[in-house]
């Protein structure tokens, strides 16, 4: 009788949930992927962030203390609508602390608001849109990975350092596309520079060959393709055709990912130069998380995956730290972090949200060179330091700096 | 189909007992489902309603009613987010955009026939859709954010979620009586008639060319309200809410739900959107489950869901 009173007496006291220790809302820590799992951002981001939010809650074995770690996922499906509902939802009912990724940029600006009104955490790695540090900054958000100024001022940068002069630009007539004309263009003028011209082109595009011509044409050295996915893939391959080859007419594109480079072949690759925020063979670190990475999805993480890993693992660590997972503490503590893992050896995050780190110009492999495996198809040129790439503060809009 | 549309000689005193329990559902429900999530399934609701009023009693296929859904939209999302004016003005902008847009789209459709008016409105459609990628004034693919919900007639604070549900569903009661009271009036019965056969209608008297200019406006109409409504819910107005995929949408929703239906297009509207939001979590598999489904349900009972109850009660729903 005592014996069955004791065991009942265990057998409660494990059921009961463990009283919290520290300042845990719902006595677990959940973390949220948002991201478009099937759309044309997939492959950037999607199931990769999930794969890369996994590895950093794996490094804690699932666990802060006696707090279990939580992930959950979701599709927005690229709809703003859907993705708001959802994230409306984590945040009300589900007690979701942080949502991470959000992959296109319409659906990061919306979700930004919304975690702002409910004060809990963002950090976003697959977007590009400058605005979430810019006009649209919050104190509840942060950008890690890259932005469309960093990428497009690193490039012209790069580029006119390197001797080219005269630009011609061949854009995707969207915000994105625009956006990245408007700041290249102004990096152009500073450094002397010229812009022969612009045209733009419908999203989904298929002859690119008129364009092509028109800078063929224009005296231009360089041809920037400011467009992404299959719209960028399909003008490489259109532009090589035309024979545009080699140094008198350079092709860059600012805004693509290593997993173009991959689409296109090394042979129409070759030679292209882009701006990434991963580079995985930099050092010990990121090789490391690259064999993390393949072991896990068989494939290389893209930039906006390692950008997801070290996101979340940055703020476990904060979390664990603190015991606690209040937004505006981890913030606080999150700002005056040293990031350095295998996504960035030196991170720092500033008062607008921009996760500050360096840069990488990359160049795709042709046919001939070395290679350790299929996907590795990029070379490092040159780093560009966080300080240079990024916008500086003083020509910020964002009110909390203000 | 035949079986699944309206005979006005038959009782309809059942309808009164269908709609006590709706409201009674929309009373209770929030307390158990996310109230967001039925806002957001009622705004499509109303938008089925009002494609349904087209398509089901007077035979016209649109495919282009996301113009007016997204016209109402855009239109109540600048107008609460730059004018800052009050969500109910911004909702009744939004709603005469609808109107406009509807008169002016019915002006062009109706001069034609079967799938030439649906080319029309289709490519109308096309045409708003441009308009609004290029306009200074929509954000191209970010869209409107921050649209502020503000206070309704300044005495009700539309931020807290079950004061904007109270106003949501009251609206959403009165389209779905509206639309119940329409297609039984004399109007109705003249839909019907058109739909019918168009030239017995025009030997009887009628003028079949105002008939569809009216239910085509009142239809846009609609659908500009449901679509200002998600504006002001969602503080959001993008690309979507215009896009071809919306306007496919709504021809599903009524299509599942049961065309020339009083509560098809709710029906419709509800699996439609349940689908999208519960299904999220399966990640890339969301577009084939949904494929699925609407192979299954289309194949299975063609009348859709409300049609297959009618058949099996007997009575009009």
């Amino acid at each position: 009788m005592k014996l069955k009173g004791l065991l009942a007496a265990v057998a409660l006291s494990a059921a009961l949930p463990t009283p919290a220790s520290a300042d845990f809302s719902g006595n677990v820590v959940k973390i949220g992927v948002l991201t478009d799992m099937s759309g044309p951002f997939s492959h950037q981001t999607g199931p990769g962030s999930v794969a890369g939010a996994e590895l950093a809650i794996a490094e804690i074995k699932g666990k802060i203390g006696d707090v279990p770690v939580e992930l959950v996922l979701a599709d927005h499906q690229n709809k703003p609508d859907i993705a708001l509902n959802l994230a409306r939802r984590w945040l009300d009912v589900d007690g979701v602390d942080l949502i991470v990724d959000l992959a296109s940029s319409a659906v990061a600006l919306a979700v930004q608001d919304v975690v702002k009104e409910k004060n809990r955490m963002v950090i976003f790695s697959g977007p590009g849109t400058d605005r979430l540090t810019n006009d649209a900054c919050s104190p509840n958000g942060i950008h890690w990975t890259y932005d469309t100024y960093a990428t497009g001022h690193s490039m012209a940068q790069a580029i006119i350092e390197s001797g080219g002069k005269n630009w011609f630009f061949i854009g995707n007539d969207s915000a994105f596309g625009r956006s990245i004309v408007e700041v290249m263009s102004g990096a152009i003028a500073k450094a002397s520079g010229k812009v022969v011209g612009e045209v733009w082109h419908p999203t989904g595009a298929n002859d690119y060959s008129s364009f092509i011509m028109q800078a063929q044409s224009s005296g231009a050295d360089v041809l920037v393709l400011a467009n992404s996915g299959t719209d960028f893939v399909r003008a490489v391959k259109q532009a090589r055709e035309f024979g545009v080859d080699g140094d008198a007419l350079r092709l860059v594109g600012p805004s693509i990912s290593m997993a173009d480079i991959l689409a296109l072949g090394p042979e129409d690759a070759e030679g292209l130069h882009y701006i990434d925020a991963f580079y995985w063979n930099l050092n010990d670190k990121t090789r490391e998380l690259t064999n993390a990475f393949l072991e896990k999805r068989q494939a290389i993480p893209a930039q906006a995956h390692a950008g997801v890993y070290s996101a979340v693992r940055s703020y476990l660590a904060v979390v664990s730290e603190l015991k606690s997972d209040e937004a505006s503490a981890v913030m606080e503590k999150l700002g005056s972090t040293e990031i350095s893992d295998g996504f960035t050896p030196s991170g720092k995050i500033r008062a607008d949200g921009r996760m500050v780190h360096d840069m990488y110009l990359m160049r795709a492999k042709g046919p001939d060179a070395d290679k350790t495996a299929d996907w590795d198809a990029v070379e490092l040129v040159a780093t560009v330091p966080g300080d240079k790439a990024y916008r500086p503060l003083a020509e910020s809009q964002c009110p909390l700096v203000k | 189909m035949a079986s699944a549309l309206l005979n006005p000689n038959e009782s309809r005193g059942h309808f009164v007992w269908v709609f006590l329990a709706l409201a009674v559902a929309t009373a209770i429900l929030p307390a158990f489902v996310y109230p967001l999530f039925l806002m957001k399934m009622m705004c499509f609701a109303m938008f089925a309603i009002g494609f349904n009023l087209l398509l089901g009693y007077c035979g016209l296929l649109s495919l282009g009613h996301a113009a007016f859904f997204g016209a109402g939209g855009y239109t109540a999302a600048f107008v609460a987010a730059s004018w800052g004016l009050s969500p109910e003005a911004a909702v009744l902008f939004g709603t005469l955009a609808g109107l406009i847009l509807g008169v002016a789209f019915g002006l062009l459709a109706i001069r034609r026939h079967g799938i030439y008016m649906t080319m029309v409105t289709l490519g109308l459609a096309q045409m708003v859709y441009f308009i609004v990628l290029q306009s200074p004034y929509s954000g191209a693919e970010d869209g409107i954010q921050g649209v502020p919900r503000g206070t309704l007639f300044g005495l009700f604070d539309l931020r807290s979620d079950m004061t904007l549900y109270v106003v949501v569903s009251v609206v959403f009661m009165l389209v779905l009586l509206g639309s119940y009271r329409l297609t039984y009036s004399p109007f109705g019965q003249v839909l019907r008639a058109v739909r019918d056969s168009e030239s017995r209608a025009t030997s009887l008297g009628l003028n079949v060319r105002t008939i569809k200019l009216t239910v085509f406006a009142i239809s846009a109409t609609i659908s500009g309200l449901a679509g200002s409504m998600k504006a002001i819910i969602f503080q959001i107005a993008t690309l979507v809410d215009v896009h071809l995929t919306t306007s496919g949408e709504v021809v599903l929703m009524t299509l599942i739900g049961g065309v020339g239906t009083v509560l098809g297009p709710v029906v419709g509207a509800a699996v439609l959107v349940t689908s999208q939001n519960y299904l999220a979590g399966f990640g890339q598999w969301v577009t084939f489950i949904q494929g699925f489904i609407f192979v299954v349900l289309v194949l299975a009972f063609r009348e859709g869901i409300v049609g297959l109850l009618i058949r099996l009660w007997r009575r009009p729903l």
